[in-house]
């Protein structure tokens, strides 16, 4: 897409414009990332983690693709082929732990790219299907780390499969058919490794498809920024090279400088000690748990512990499900016209509410099941529920939103005065975003 | 009449207006969020009805105790080649005799200073043997090691380890310090930490047996206060002073066994340790000097932006003032610089030493 | 003339185009058909195999356990827990009213007639998976003096049958049949 405003491509070398001729790459490189795709100027630094998310993705491809040069997907020798991995084969431990440590940054990436979706309003229209499509890429992503944990058959691996699983066992009817076909037997085993691993190896190329058309449904309309005021000329924007390749570039070098210290100096901080015993069918660990980035909805699965005309692990079953499907209809049920959090006072609130709350459901499923945790983890999978389905509907009824600035160039460059009462209003504003003018 | 349908219709009409999405909503958030009460209710008054019990373990289990290694921290080593040495004859002499050690390859040894010479020897005469074929009659057999062979296990095979260990598994030690909660000091503190059950008590002065009397250790089972079912099947392996004979001389009491051991068990784990610090080290050294130089002096904070690229401000000064028209704008905050300084060269960022003088961005020293 | 000749070419006309349709609808049709046939070997070859089936039955010699003893053996890649019952526990199971039970079932539901004493139950706790405490010698048998699962706490009694905890059923009991006084055959 472009505003009318933005640059054409105009090859100059002869090289590319021969190419260019023949295939439009260089045009679509050039009016994706270059000056072909302008940019509101008032990005923040919350705008940098779409692009991080795509260097993990690359990184955990990259190191995944060696790493699948070693590993026998075979429950006798899968352990022993990763230890080999770790011990023998040259720059192997760098490998191995820049792809476990890889996963877990990648979904701190996510999570927050994520958050900052739902406090910006980057969900809603005409930007639902970016959002829709990034679910499918957060579904596929928890699918994909799921299988890969199962692959070194530590204790950990094995006995999360049993447990994951074994949720479809809840579904009465064709919930057992379905777990051994899944399995491809009555338990984890030889069948169900070398299927996860069949599929662990494809998911993240299904996932770079999927993150191609989410990009490109995001180009169509062009990016959101912070206060959620649509684009309206060419002032608002800024050329996305070189203003944001460059700050997205020293962001991303920022992060992974992060990411280099934990893999290097603390490579086994976000793992279990557990995973380093070899499966065994017959002992159970003193705890499953999943790895961090599961332990939410691990709480919410624990939560429900009562019948009510649903058998409980039933009920732990659909609100697991439910707490991530029920995102795909965030547009539809947050109708605000205000888009940013930034204007939405008493959205605000709630919000950083949700995030405490998630930040309770982790550490509810993290750690051993005490009374008093198994209780804050029901009031925290509460909570959470109420907050998409009942709250946030409720709240964008009765809402009164901050005033919004005129435009993008008046937020930046006015100043807060400008922000909060803008040259040509007096009032507060309501009404559709994109009329504002 | 009428006022019998007003109720109804004026919960429809609520539903109505609310549309279908959110009316779904409404409902299936509203299902959730009562089985999760009905569950935390019914959570609390089981709690108080029948409290559950408190395990012995409990009360009476103990964090592991203090022990440093050289291989602790960012900058841990192998380079203390004498305890791992007499950690590696203390696995030899004491813990080969049940414990396999199967990932780890006599050739390993180099990384503890022994010469192939050495290592040799070692394998060869390793009393556990590699099982084998006989070459002239094709029976199984076993064979003496070599330097590529991994550590051969003393068993055969589990339910030989288990018939001869009152039907417990000796561990495989190769990973014991990874896959243990509290690593080498768990290691440590369980070797040493073996104590008489009768009269045992813990800090709080309550003692087990009274407490607990069904902790009581069964036979075959020996109480151990560091483990966390408190009453384990390993015997104490290490009893007595001088049990080993170290060959430098150190003095081997039980104690510095264990701590040998211990710090041996730390390199078996993760033998590529020393190369991931010592690589980490450039990597991220590289890393922060040349964000540091990015960052330079504090630019004075102008609007609401501020940005830190290097010559990019360079880019962002050509870009504003020759493509756009100039409506007298200009992007908001940067304080437009040119600089000469040339981009840190990784090398220079401390490949050689940790220099303690890189800094990130307020020139104070310090090292991270 | 004309409008017998009209007639007909409209006939004929509407003729052809119910035919194209027909055709169409029956090649689509028969290309679906074609498709979802091919996807089914696709979809039934991720079901247990031959091999595995095959494993279906494993015999266990019940001779050595001596009565308050049990041993845990792996059928079909999972644990199962074969227990002989002291009189004391198979009077403690009898003695249970059902209605205090989460999952009600009499011992002798759970065991072969005549023999009682032989508690053979998976060795998989019915909450999410883990494998309970109890058969093993020394190993914590809970409040209930059956079995006792770590993870969140499930209590099982002598009958094993779940008392206390997050578990909803009680340990399942497999299908089982003794080929001999000493030995069984499950599954």
């Amino acid at each position: 897409m472009s505003f009318a405003w933005a640059k054409p491509y105009e090859p100059k070398h002869p090289a590319m414009r021969w190419l260019d001729q023949r295939l439009p790459l260089p045009r679509l490189v050039y009016n994706a990332t270059g000056p072909g795709y302008p940019v509101p100027r008032n990005l923040n630094y919350w705008w940098n983690f779409g692009f991080l998310a795509g260097i993990f993705l690359t990184i955990q491809i990259l190191t995944g693709i060696t790493l699948a040069m070693w590993y026998y997907a075979t429950a006798d020798g899968a352990f022993g082929s990763v230890e080999h991995l770790m011990r023998d084969v040259n720059a192997g431990w760098l490998i191995r732990y820049a792809h476990m440590n890889g996963a877990s940054f990648f979904f701190i990436v996510v999570y927050i790219h994520i958050f900052r979706g739902l406090f910006f309003g980057s969900y809603k229209a005409p930007r639902e299907l970016v959002w829709m499509l990034g679910l499918v890429i957060y579904l596929l992503m928890m699918a994909t780390a799921f299988m890969g944990y199962v692959l070194p058959w530590g204790q950990m691996s094995y006995w999360g499969a049993q447990v994951i699983t074994g949720f479809f066992s809840a579904f009465p009817i064709i919930g057992e058919p379905v777990r051994q076909w899944l399995l491809g037997g009555f338990a984890p085993d030889q069948a169900a490794l070398t299927r996860f691993f069949s599929l662990h190896y494809l998911l993240p190329f299904v996932i770079a498809g999927v993150v191609v058309l989410h990009i490109w449904a995001l180009h169509i309309q062009g990016s959101g920024n912070p206060t959620g005021v649509d684009v309206k000329d060419e002032k608002d924007t800024l050329p996305f090279h070189p203003y944001y390749t460059a700050k997205d570039g020293w962001f991303a070098a920022a992060f992974l400088l992060v990411y280099a210290i934990v893999t290097f100096f603390a490579p086994n901080y976000l793992g279990h000690p557990d995973n380093y015993i070899q499966a065994n069918p017959l002992a159970t660990p003193a705890h499953i748990v999943p790895e961090w980035y599961f332990w939410p909805f691990y709480a919410i699965l624990k939560s429900f512990t009562v019948g009510f005309i649903l058998p409980a692990k039933l009920w732990g079953v659909l609100a697991m499900f439910s707490s991530i499907l029920l995102l795909f209809f965030l547009p539809w049920l947050d109708k605000s016209p205000v888009r940013s959090g930034h204007y939405r006072p008493l959205f605000k609130i709630f919000f950083w509410l949700l995030v405490a709350d998630v930040f309770v459901l982790g550490w509810a499923g993290g750690f051993a099941p005490t009374p008093f945790r198994v209780a804050v983890g029901q009031v925290a999978s509460a909570y959470y529920f109420l907050h998409f389905l009942v709250i946030l509907p409720w709240i964008s009824r009765v809402e009164t939103p901050l005033p919004l600035p005129n435009s993008i160039t008046e937020s930046v460059l006015g100043g807060e005065a400008a922000e909060v009462a803008p040259v040509s209003q007096k009032k507060p504003r309501r009404g559709s975003v994109a009329t504002a003018g | 009449m009428g006022s019998l349908f007003a109720l109804p219709a004026a919960v429809l009409g609520f539903f109505v207006r609310l549309g279908w999405v959110r009316s779904i909503a409404l409902f299936v958030g509203g299902a959730f969020a009562l089985v999760a009460t009905m569950s935390l209710y019914s959570g609390i008054s089981a709690y108080y009805a029948s409290p559950p019990t408190v395990l012995a373990s409990a009360e009476f289990h103990l964090e592991p105790k203090e022990l440093a290694l050289r291989s602790d921290g960012p900058f841990g080593n192998f380079k203390n080649q004498a305890q791992l040495q007499r950690g590696f004859q203390v696995y030899s002499e004491v813990c080969s005799a049940c414990h396999s050690m199967n990932f780890v390859a006599f050739r390993d040894l180099k990384g503890l200073g022994y010469n192939d010479a050495e290592i040799k020897k070692i394998a060869s005469d390793w009393k556990n043997q590699v099982p084998s074929v006989n070459p002239d009659t094709g029976e199984a057999a076993t064979r003496k090691a070599l330097p590529s062979d991994h550590f051969p296990s003393p068993f055969l095979n589990e339910t030989q380890a288990r018939a001869a260990n009152n039907n417990a598994l000796p561990p495989d030690l190769s990973l014991i310090t990874k896959s243990r909660e509290g690593g080498a000091a768990y290691v440590y503190s369980l070797l040493t930490g073996y104590a008489n059950q009768a009269g045992y008590k813990n800090e709080d002065g309550k003692e087990l047996l009274k407490e607990f009397p069904d902790a009581k250790t069964p036979t075959n089972l020996h109480f151990n206060p560091y483990f966390a079912n408190l009453n384990l099947a390993m015997p104490p392996p290490l009893t007595s002073e001088g049990q080993v004979s170290y060959a430098d001389g150190t003095k081997p009491t039980v104690d510095q066994m264990a701590r040998d051991v211990s710090a041996f068990l730390v390199w078996t784990a993760e033998p590529n340790l020393e190369r991931r610090h010592a690589a980490g080290l450039p990597v991220t050294a590289c890393g922060r000097s040349a964000r540091a130089e990015d960052a330079g002096e504090d630019s004075p904070r102008q609007g609401q932006r501020r940005h830190h690229w290097l010559s990019a401000t360079k880019l962002l000064h050509s870009a504003t003032t020759t493509t756009r028209s100039n409506n007298g704008w200009r992007v908001a905050g940067a304080t437009v610089r040119t600089t000469n300084r040339r981009p840190p060269r990784c090398r220079d960022a401390g490949m050689r030493s940790y220099s303690p003088q890189l800094s990130i961005g307020t020139r104070n020293p310090g090292l991270h | 003339m004309a409008t017998k000749s009209a007639e007909v070419s409209e006939q004929t006309g509407t003729d052809g185009v119910r035919r194209r349709d027909f055709l169409n609808v029956a090649a689509v049709s028969f290309a679906g058909v074609g498709t979802v046939a091919a996807l089914v070997p696709l979809v039934v070859q991720m079901s247990p195999p031959a091999d595995v089936l095959a494993l279906a039955s494993t015999e266990v010699d019940l001779s050595k356990i001596v009565a308050g003893q049990g041993i845990k053996v792996s059928w079909r890649k999972q644990p199962v827990f074969v227990r002989n019952l002291t009189a004391k526990e198979v009077a403690e199971a009898n003695a249970v009213k059902l209605s205090d039970l989460r999952d009600p079932q009499t011992l002798a539901e759970r065991t072969k007639p005549g023999k009682t004493n032989w508690l053979i139950t998976m060795g998989v706790c019915t909450h999410l998976g883990c494998v309970p405490l109890g058969i093993g010698e020394g190993e914590n048998r809970g409040p209930y003096g059956g079995y006792f699962c770590p993870c969140h706490g499930s209590a099982y009694d002598t009958a094993a049958r779940i008392r206390q905890g997050p578990a909803p059923l009680n340990l399942q009991v497999p299908e089982y049949k003794f080929t001999s006084p000493t030995t069984v055959e499950i599954g």
